[in-house]
């Protein structure tokens, strides 16, 4: 039964307790379960493929907690055993033999998730999110699980300074193609 | 980047963490258009909650795998834990696969009982029975199994230098291996004012390598290192390297196979996002790909090394890793890494042909070859801030093919 009493304890102290402490791993569970199963779903689209990431996401988080440094915050630690999760889910069900996985991070074309996603024609917006290259994508998906510009910096392992830089120039693009109908 | 540019940067950080934080009331923002984008895309969230079924079960599944008391000094006065979880679960709640496993286990051993029983009692003074020898182990020895790290080649490159501002542009990091058949080429993609750094190292057959600008060359054959600012052709052959930037290259940028048997190539790109590297003309099939996001590269000069290990059937390479990134790339055999960090990466990672593994955390551990053959990786690795003697070239490319390790894993 969830409580109100997680949130008075800090989620990096509840992640010290952890260790030999069933109830602080259940609170840190219940805290991030939601938005872990939702940024895989967004990521895979697909709802086994999300349960299964989040599956080992907890597991390995609960299995090396007691070496998480709290040199980032948990959520971030947290979201960057997702975020690698889901990259190893999407090369193990695509070959990289094939090229056109190959520039899955570069290919300015719809990706299929793209492509998914424009047929069910729900949201402008989404279209616009969806035809963004996978990394300014990363960057919105992470910005939607709620994470600030620093903890996004430590998932993605680059500088505060390079996301707030990606995070201009994909707003720019969004606006640039939701004035062109999605256009690019 | 300009300062407005920058101010603007802050502005959005700002606006958008108070707006995932629902921090009240909102900083102010120039642009108000990009704040209702901000705003639409926090809004357009449609990702499914997860199913309570799953988020019970896998809560439970976690329980049992940290089955630790509280401990006295650590009292946290929530009660979140179901009771139920602290027991095992009934065998209605256990994983089919788990009540399978059971029931094939019990059929095997009451299988073993009755064979055992038709074959009459064993004495106590018969022998043991003798094991019988592994396949091709005609001596009962251990075959010996070898694994060698051959350096390819090895760079140190000042950014400044080479490339104006290519510091603060490199964020990714991308190494391919091509196959270029005879008689074809690969044209460099062109990108006016990217910042590219190119190492090619050719580990099969021979290339012409058509450039225009600075190039730098290391031939395995003469141990030279050779350094040219003209335009050329150059020819590698195999484990020759070569190392130059696109943004000063105009007009001749191109790997060509001009001979009559197929070349096979590395190729180590570090570039800023908006290089597309999948965008060159040519036709050589791209065999198989490692992507990274480059991590702050820092002042002073990086080092990009190269490498190809050789890993012998049932037989590893120890090796310790810094904190450097590293793309791997396995051509050959079947590979496993155990590891184990807090980022996330696996504890065991096993990789069939093609697929690569971004990065190791710092420790020792084992490229470990986990297939009956042979297994081949190339590594490309990277790491910054290494300060450059006064007077020493921007460019600097170490003769490659020297064997750095051969060990005997028998």
């Amino acid at each position: 039964m969830p409580l109100a009493m997680p949130d008075i304890i800090d989620d990096n102290e509840l992640a010290r307790r952890a260790t030999g402490d069933r109830e602080a791993l259940a609170a840190l569970y219940q805290r991030h379960v939601d938005g872990i199963y939702r940024y895989c779903f967004r990521r895979l689209r697909n709802r086994e493929a999300a349960e299964d990431a989040t599956q080992i996401v907890f597991e390995r988080a609960m299995l090396n907690i007691s070496r998480f440094e709290a040199r980032s915050s948990f959520r971030a630690w947290l979201f960057t055993i997702a975020h690698n999760e889901v990259i190893d889910h999407v090369r193990r069900m695509r070959p990289v033999a094939d090229p056109e996985a190959l520039d899955l991070l570069h290919d300015p074309g719809p990706s299929p998730e793209a492509l998914a996603i424009e047929r069910d024609e729900q949201d402008g917006l989404r279209k616009v999110i969806a035809r963004l290259d996978e990394r300014d994508r990363q960057l919105v998906e992470l910005r939607l699980s709620g994470l600030n510009d620093r903890e996004i910096a430590d998932v993605l392992g680059i500088s505060h300074g390079a996301v707030r830089t990606r995070q201009h120039r994909t707003l720019l693009r969004m606006r640039e193609f939701s004035s062109s109908g999605g256009r690019s | 980047m300009s300062r407005n540019s920058h101010s603007i940067e802050l502005e959005i950080s700002a606006y958008w963490n108070a707006l995932v934080a629902q921090d009240e009331p909102l900083p102010p923002i120039s642009d108000s258009e990009l704040a209702q984008l901000i705003e639409a895309i926090q809004r357009s969230e449609d990702s499914e909650a997860p199913a309570a079924d799953f988020t019970n079960r896998l809560i439970e599944s976690i329980a049992l795998q940290n089955p630790s008391p509280r401990t006295p000094e650590s009292p946290i006065p929530l009660s979140l834990w179901p009771e139920a979880a602290r027991t095992s679960p009934s065998l209605a709640a256990r994983p089919r696969w788990a009540i399978w496993l059971a029931a094939a286990l019990a059929v095997a051993i009451v299988g073993l009982s009755l064979v055992l029983w038709l074959d009459g009692p064993s004495g106590p003074d018969e022998p043991p029975p003798i094991p019988a020898a592994m396949p091709g182990d005609e001596t009962g020895q251990p075959v010996e199994s070898r694994s060698t790290q051959h350096e390819l080649a090895r760079l140190s490159v000042d950014p400044d230098r080479i490339s104006p501002g290519a510091r603060e542009t490199w964020t990714a990091a991308s190494f391919r291996m091509f196959e270029i058949p005879a008689g074809s080429y690969y044209q460099f993609p062109d990108c006016p004012g990217c910042a590219v750094l190119v190492v090619v190292t050719v580990t099969e057959g021979s290339m012409d390598l058509r450039i225009e600008g600075p190039v730098a060359t290391s031939n395995q054959s003469s141990s030279t290192v050779y350094h040219s600012t003209s335009e050329q052709s150059v020819s590698l052959a195999n484990n020759d390297s070569a190392v130059f930037d696109l943004q000063s290259v105009l007009e001749l940028r191109a790997l060509a196979n001009d001979g009559e048997e197929p070349a096979t190539l590395l190729v180590g790109f570090l570039y800023g996002e908006d290089f597309a590297v999948a965008a060159g003309g040519g036709t050589p099939p791209n065999l198989f790909s490692s992507v990274w996001t480059l991590p702050s590269l820092g002042d002073g000069n990086i080092e990009l090394g190269i490498d190809r290990f050789e890993i012998g059937p049932t037989s590893s390479f120890e090796m310790m890793s810094s904190a450097q990134p590293a793309l791997y790339l396995l051509e050959e055999g079947r590979l496993t890494i155990p590891v184990s960090d807090n980022g996330g990466t696996p504890t065991s990672w096993k990789g069939p042909v093609g697929v690569q593994l971004e990065k190791l955390p710092a420790g020792v551990y084992e490229l470990a070859n986990a297939g009956p053959g042979e297994a081949v990786i190339y590594r490309m690795t990277l790491s910054g801030a290494q300060a450059r003697p006064d007077g020493s070239p921007a460019l600097e490319v170490a003769v490659a093919g020297s064997v750095v390790c051969d060990r005997d894993d028998s």
